[in-house]
């Protein structure tokens, strides 16, 4: 009797810290919705979580919940010409994820600005990242004035947020020379299409009329990097020279194409579908990078 | 069985790819290249004509939501897969991008292709569309949708979302959508819907202009029997009828502790034929092979079947069930049933009192596997017996104060 007594007060315990927790987090969220001159806060703050998400956005839900969705805030203001933004602050569970759902959705062409960690602007809309947090300002009747005003509506929500701006460091290691701007992205599952390369980091490239990507993908340990190549190397409709990791290893894997990558540590680094000129040079740059980082 | 395990054995597939399927060699053709499903392979394939639109599709067709490789929606469309199901706002407009750079060198009748818009303004309290929502401004995105495809037309436009009879019959946008028809920019109209759906198909089927409904349908939908009613009505005034959301989430609960197998919900929905196609979707190859093996395959296994038992009665039937036919398989005579009921005890009831009194009651060493480096026992239910006896032998160690 006494025992369950205990162990329902654990329960109820457990059970008031994470509702506080998930309160308090809901309150650190609403002070991220800044008043503005020009704007008022038309309704209270709408929270969404995992289970909720659906209602919200339908079937786009899948993808933030793939990137670890915690919450979302959503706010609308109003105009003086009761034109409306729309605010929302969708938290994911850390800025690796953060950085992943954005980048699945940025354009590859567009008006980047230095918001938060990174933004872009097009017609009636701002989104930005910052950290865990990606946030999304729409307001497609908004007149031109006001919309030129959205930077300085982001930068007071990003003062709000707070913390540490920057984009992953890892996207750091894609050398410049022939990428396409922002094509940075992170992947969280199924890489390639293939479930044991897990996440990784990839950019685009663009040189002499070939496309192709770069991608860094990082094991927990060097064993785990050897299994993910070892399954990858599985898939190789030929049969591939592996003496040595940190050389090139080249294989054409039936889907993706020509894949040429070397494991440096716990991380494979390589391009997909890559000239093999072109190729080496972008691994010997991708090495340098790494080594340097 | 889920996503995560083999079923048409996976391996062989990816090794050999859709030549191992038929029995014809891809090595000299590279990723992008054309590459089709041989006629043989084809044969296999369960089609179905999607209503009145007379268009003869594979019953499982490619949601590309999620999907942002192209090689992955080029493989799909070589395997057999014909329809590819999009959105304007999927990916902010990337889906659609990354669609039209796979379909620019394909012919035309090599592939259908769907798309979806959003009409807005919409009142989300109520899910009706307002006096400021303008057919204009959803015939605008859709032109932007035709741009990023790199098409002149689509085969289905769908509206998208729609939660309310007022809503599906909303003039403005109803007008919208046969105009783009009209323009020869669709072929066909629909509308897409995730929530009151028998609602929503009925009154598709009273405007008579719709050509196809898109509805989420799934064997764990409180309301699928409604659903399955408003299907069959649909279908039989002519509509075709695509289904969405078939595989029911990916977990039973939200721990993520029990995947849900994805082909037995796949072939659930299909078994109605009132189903014409369904769009899954997918982002890897072994999901794709999964998928493919329904086209051809619509019968249940035992397995697939026990799979699509409720989950209260799953739950239960994957802890230990005190058979104990794995007693005599164990070289250190271990009280096994016991440990699996400690473990139970802690993981499904969080009852770590009563476990601990179980585990100390065995007066087993604090490693009892200590002596074999591999576990010779075989489980009935599959449970990993000695990963569950390493986690609750420890439980004996702890202080039994904290749990007094």
């Amino acid at each position: 009797m006494m025992r369950n007594q205990i162990f329902l007060f654990f329960i109820g315990m457990a059970w008031i810290f994470y509702g506080v927790q998930g309160a308090s987090d809901q309150n650190e969220m609403g002070g991220f919705f800044p008043e503005f001159s020009g704007f008022q806060k038309s309704d209270a703050v709408s929270w969404y979580f995992p289970e909720s998400l659906y209602e919200y956005i339908n079937g786009a839900a899948e993808n933030y919940l793939n990137y670890e969705f915690q919450q979302l805030g959503v706010q609308n203001y109003r105009n003086g010409k009761s034109q409306t933004l729309t605010v929302e602050i969708y938290r994911h569970s850390n800025s690796r994820n953060g950085f992943g759902i954005y980048s699945s959705e940025k354009p590859l062409l567009g008006e980047y600005l230095p918001v938060g960690s990174q933004g872009y602007q097009e017609e009636g809309v701002l989104n930005f990242f910052y950290g865990q947090y990606y946030v999304k300002m729409s307001g497609y009747d908004v007149d031109v004035a006001d919309q030129k005003r959205f930077p300085e509506i982001a930068n007071k929500i990003a003062e709000k947020i707070g913390g540490q701006p920057g984009i992953p460091r890892e996207t750091t290691i894609f050398p410049d020379e022939g990428k396409t701007r922002n094509s940075e992205r992170f992947i969280l599952n199924n890489l390639f299409g293939h479930p044991f390369l897990k996440s990784g980091f990839v950019a685009d490239y663009s040189f002499e009329g070939s496309k192709f990507r770069a991608f860094l993908v990082c094991g927990k340990d060097q064993a785990d990097s050897d299994r993910m190549l070892q399954s990858w190397l599985e898939m190789a409709v030929s049969p591939v020279k592996t003496e040595n990791l940190e050389a090139p290893v080249v294989f054409q894997d039936k889907y993706n194409g020509l894949v040429m990558l070397f494991r440096l540590d716990n991380r494979l680094v390589g391009t997909v579908n890559a000239p093999e000129k072109l190729a080496l040079e972008l691994l010997k740059n991708l090495k340098d990078n790494l080594q340097r980082k | 069985m889920t996503r995560n395990q083999d079923s048409i054995n996976r391996r062989v597939f990816l090794k050999t790819g859709i030549s191992g399927m038929a029995g014809i060699s891809l090595l000299n053709q590279l990723p992008g290249s054309p590459r089709l499903a041989p006629e043989e392979t084809k044969a296999k394939f369960i089609f179905r004509t999607l209503g009145k639109t007379g268009i003869k599709l594979p019953i499982v067709s490619m949601g590309v939501m999620n999907a942002d490789n192209p090689n992955l929606v080029k493989a799909a469309l070589d395997a057999g897969m014909v329809m590819l199901d999009t959105a304007h706002g999927y990916q902010r407009g990337r889906n659609e991008e990354m669609l039209g750079q796979v379909i620019k060198d394909r012919s035309r009748d090599s592939y259908i292709i769907a798309t979806k818009v959003v009409g807005t303004p919409m009142d989300r309290q109520t899910g009706l569309f307002t006096a400021e929502t303008k057919g204009e401004a959803l015939l605008e995105k859709f032109d932007i949708s035709l741009q990023r495809l790199g098409l002149d037309h689509v085969d289905i436009f769908y509206l998208h979302n729609i939660t309310k009879r007022d809503a599906a019959l909303f003039e403005p946008l109803l007008n919208a959508l046969v105009k783009a028809k009209k323009l020869g920019k669709t072929r066909f109209i629909g509308l897409s819907t995730h929530q009151n759906e028998p609602e929503v198909i009925d009154a598709a089927i009273e405007s008579k202009l719709y050509d196809v409904v898109l509805t989420a349908y799934n064997f764990r939908q409180d309301h699928h029997l409604e659903v399955k009613k408003a299907i069959a009505r649909a279908a039989q005034a002519g509509l075709g009828v695509v289904a969405m959301k078939t595989q029911a989430g990916v977990y039973w609960d939200k721990e993520k502790q029990f995947p849900i197998n994805m082909k037995a919900a796949l072939k659930w929905v299909l078994h109605d034929p009132n189903v014409h196609t369904a769009i899954p979707g997918f982002t890897a190859f072994d999901q794709m092979a999964e998928d493919l093996s329904v086209m051809e395959n619509l019968e249940f296994t035992e397995q697939e079947k026990a799979d699509l038992v409720p989950p209260a009665t799953k739950l239960s039937g994957l802890y230990c069930q005190q058979c104990r036919q794995c007693l005599p398989q164990c070289p250190a005579n271990l009280p096994i049933p016991d440990l699996m009921r400690a473990h139970m005890y802690a993981r499904a009831y969080k009852n770590y009192g009563e476990s601990q009194d179980l585990i100390r009651s065995l007066q087993l060493s604090t490693s009892p596997c200590g002596s074999c480096s591999t576990c010779s026992v075989r489980c009935t239910k599959n449970i990993d017996i000695r990963r569950g006896i390493h986690e609750i032998a420890a439980i004996g160690r702890i202080d039994p104060t904290l749990f007094a």
